[in-house]
């Protein structure tokens, strides 16, 4: 099991910290002290392109295998969840359907994607209910524990089994996942373009995909 | 506008339960110096095993209570959650020792904050129907009202949109 510790590199302005595997909690060097804020956001922004490839290999809510390139052409919008949360996930689906009724006729370039971190209980069947309860273009994604772990960790995302209370033990059936809540944009070439955070408004999320797309 | 059953039940147990439907929403519930507003859940995705509760709890009296527990007949369990974000990573833990509603304050549980969370929810949640809740304080005792069901991403009780 991959573990992602150390917070690397933050992207100025989304609030976007990559967690990665190496290089942990190291000191900003001269050169990075000198960068403007103007500056370091450019570099975060290229450093993300670099290390977030969005390369997964997955099952559909229809029980077809897809991978990334399958979206080439429409901007993924992707995000990793659960079905048995019952507040971060339901909040974040919601603010994409609206996104999606924001964008209207743009919203045909973009393709929404719920990417499960709980393959266990969250299969194609339990993915294809949930999401078509959202929004109709929503795609649930799932796939065996190796091919989730492949997926997260091409976009940097974190998640992990946890207990509901914290230290009991975790039982079978009833567990939390703690995990990334990141809105992540891919281009039409499914090169990484930006991350949203949650709590961001369904406006300003809208706007801010238009003005990728018209660049 | 608004009836109170009392229960015979009721007067046995130590803390006096009313059964609270309040005919408008916007309605507080009461119990002791307690008032719970806007009340409301999310509607069910798919399995809908899991959901959650929202409201606001304002403490009119002079002393601090504290909400200890919380139940349902539509879940097989039902706890004080709280949703907190660190380094962009989201964790939903239960809250230990309970949620203190301060002396003149009040305490909103709202999405990427705090929930009533149902657990093993036995029939599923629709939009437009209503559950009905049970909380306990330490102070104010039990109160059961009815929680208005919204859509399965709603963010604000359905009847404040
Ligand atoms: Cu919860």
């Amino acid at each position: 099991m991959w573990l992602l510790v150390a917070t690397a590199v933050a992207v100025v302005g989304a609030q976007f910290t990559i967690r990665m595997m190496d290089d942990a909690n190291a000191p900003p060097t001269a050169e990075e002290q000198a960068l403007t804020a103007e500056e370091q956001a450019l570099t975060a922004q290229q450093v993300a392109r670099d290390i977030v490839t969005g390369e997964f290999s997955l099952i559909d809510h229809h029980g077809n295998a897809v991978t990334d390139e399958d979206f080439r052409g429409s901007w993924p919008l992707i995000f990793f969840g659960y079905t048995y949360c019952p507040d971060v996930c339901p909040t974040t689906l919601g603010v994409v359907s609206l996104v999606m009724d924001e964008l209207g006729e743009d919203a045909a370039k973009v393709q929404p994607l719920f990417i499960t971190v709980d393959p266990q209980r969250d299969t194609p069947e339990v993915m294809a209910d949930y999401v078509a309860a959202f929004h109709p273009k929503i795609i649930g994604l799932s796939g065996s524990l190796e091919q989730v772990a492949a997926a997260a960790q091409s976009h940097r995302a974190y998640y992990v089994k946890a207990p509901v209370e914290e230290g009991a033990e975790i039982s079978e059936t009833e567990y939390a996942m703690d995990h990334s809540a990141y809105l992540y944009l891919m281009d039409a070439q499914g090169v990484y373009a930006h991350v949203f955070s949650p709590t961001d408004t369904v406006e300003e999320i809208a706007a801010e995909i238009r003005e990728f797309m018209n660049k | 506008m608004r009836f109170i059953l009392s229960s015979a039940l009721a007067a046995m147990a130590l803390a006096a339960i009313s059964v609270q439907a309040p005919a408008f929403a916007e309605d507080p519930v009461s119990v002791g110096d307690l008032r719970i507003m806007h009340p409301w859940a999310r509607a069910s995705a798919g399995h809908g095993k899991s959901g959650a509760a929202f409201m606001t709890i304002a403490n009119t009296g002079g002393a601090d209570d504290k909400l200890v527990a919380a139940s349902t007949a539509n879940a097989k369990k039902t706890e004080i959650h709280e949703t907190t974000m660190e380094d962009g990573v989201m964790k939903m833990r239960m809250l230990m020792g309970g949620l203190t509603i301060p002396a003149g304050g009040e305490v909103a549980l709202k999405p990427m904050g705090l929930h009533v969370m149902l657990m093993g929810v036995t029939e599923k949640l629709v939009e437009g129907e209503t559950l009905v809740l049970t909380l306990t304080f330490e102070k104010a005792g039990s109160v059961e009202f009815a929680v208005p069901i919204g859509g399965p991403g709603a963010m604000m009780a359905p009847n404040m949109n």
